[in-house]
């Protein structure tokens, strides 16, 4: 799994996951990008998960986590709209699609 | 000139004069009639005398060195052996040092591994804990009552959603049964009751549920409390590098005193070397004084002796020459008198 980072208008920051988030090996990579990010001061970043066919609980408690903690430091944790196929579906399940703030 | 050179000067000069005046007794009593036996002989007693008394004096000189260079070999060989004892001293301390060193160092090494994985362990504690916190928060709501980073709790969504949605049915089921009414009203009141019962059964389930994690997000959290302890227990690697920094100290001015004692004991071997260069000295002045340089002094004591008596015995010839003269013509006198010594 790769992730990119590149900067967005505003002071955001988009991460670009390639590949799924649902094993611990991936989420352990998922978690250290945006650890990378929070530690270096960064606090809206934007979730591209359009290269991602499959998420489950490693990729959804990663997303909770990193939301709460930006949320404090009055940060946000965007995702990209439109979601598509598998990914879009878990999002809707936990209702993470009314969570997080869309950025298009 | 050294100082049995300057013996040997001194008794060279005093047996020449007691040879001369030898010498000159004999040739004064000859003079007056009496001629001592030995006279002949007299330069070679005085020069075997010589020879005699300067291989006595360098006998005794000899016997005084070699007991002098016998004690100072000893010695040479205690100090050879304490400047040895101290190079190797001075050469082992720092092989040990390095070694302590490398023992700090790999010690500390392996401390900043195993703090490193400790903190691995902790933000891996940290972060699990933090997660599964998180995902409670959202899933289930906060059980303290406190106000949840997430707003309303998922389950309590789906639950409002599920509810709304029996009562819509609900209403509608009434409006299809009207007619009769006493029918619904019983099954409003039986499905209400069931339903209010069903909710709290299940936010009561939640709870439990929620207690349970949270429960687990402590114990992560009382994990990583104390691997963080493990970590401040891993200053023990400070002590021991103090330890061996107590060592280490001592053994470096213990290689400074080796130090001194070797430059010291340098010294002592430089003092045996030079007085064993005084020995080569005086080894030159026995071979300078062999037979043949004596056979050389008494030559030429021999040589100045028989000068000496040749002219004694040229003017003693004369003299009695002119004696007999006298004695002639005093005979020739008639005069008795014969004057003697």
């Amino acid at each position: 799994m790769d992730i990119e980072v590149s900067d967005a208008a505003h002071g955001k920051v988009i991460l670009k996951v390639k590949g799924n988030l649902d094993s611990y090996r991936a989420s352990i990579v998922f978690k250290e990008a945006l650890d990378d990010l929070y530690r270096s001061g960064k606090r809206d970043v934007v979730l591209d998960l359009d290269d991602v066919e499959k998420i489950n609980s490693f990729g959804t408690g990663k997303i909770l986590m990193f939301y709460r903690r930006f949320k404090k430091d009055d940060g946000e944790l965007y995702v990209k709209v439109p979601l598509h196929g598998r990914v879009k579906e878990v999002f809707e399940e936990l209702k993470l699609d009314k969570l997080l703030k869309d950025y298009s | 000139m050294s100082k049995f050179g300057k013996f040997r000067h001194r008794l060279g000069i005093f047996t020449l004069l007691a040879a001369l005046l030898s010498m000159a007794l004999s040739f004064f009593f000859s003079i007056k009639g009496f001629h001592y036996p030995l006279v002949l002989f007299q330069p070679v007693i005085f020069a075997a005398l010589y020879v005699t008394v300067l291989k006595l004096y360098r006998s005794k000189k000899k016997r005084i060195l070699e007991g002098e260079k016998k004690r100072y070999d000893i010695l040479d060989g205690y100090i050879m052996k304490i400047k040895e004892s101290a190079e190797y001293g001075i050469n082992l301390i720092p092989v040990l040092i390095k070694a302590l060193e490398g023992v700090v160092a790999q010690s500390e090494d392996a401390a900043l591994t195993i703090g490193n994985n400790f903190g691995k362990i902790i933000k891996s504690s940290k972060d699990g804990a933090e997660e599964a916190d998180a995902v409670v928060d959202y899933l289930l709501g906060r059980n303290e009552g406190g106000e949840s980073d997430f707003g309303p709790s998922y389950l309590k969504g789906i639950l409002d959603e599920n509810k709304n949605s029996l009562k819509t049915a609900l209403q509608d089921l009434e409006k299809l049964s009207a007619a009769n009414e006493k029918f619904l009203k019983e099954f409003s009141n039986i499905s209400d009751g069931f339903l209010v019962e069903t909710h709290n059964n299940l936010t009561h389930s939640i709870s439990n549920v929620t207690d349970s994690v949270n429960v687990l997000s402590r114990m992560y959290n009382d994990i990583s409390d104390e691997i963080g302890a493990v970590i401040i227990s891993l200053q023990f690697q400070d002590i021991t590098k103090q330890k061996v920094e107590h060592v280490i100290a001592p053994l470096l001015k213990l290689r400074e005193k080796l130090e001194r004692v070797s430059r010291i004991a340098t010294i002592g071997d430089k003092l045996i070397n030079e007085w064993e260069a005084k020995d080569l000295v005086i080894g030159d002045l026995d071979e300078m004084y062999t037979m043949e340089a004596e056979r050389r002094v008494m030559n030429e004591v021999l040589r100045q002796n028989a000068e000496e008596k040749e002219r004694a015995e040229s003017k003693k010839a004369g003299e009695e020459k002119a004696e007999e003269e006298v004695v002639e013509k005093k005979d020739s006198d008639l005069d008795d008198n014969v004057e003697l010594f």
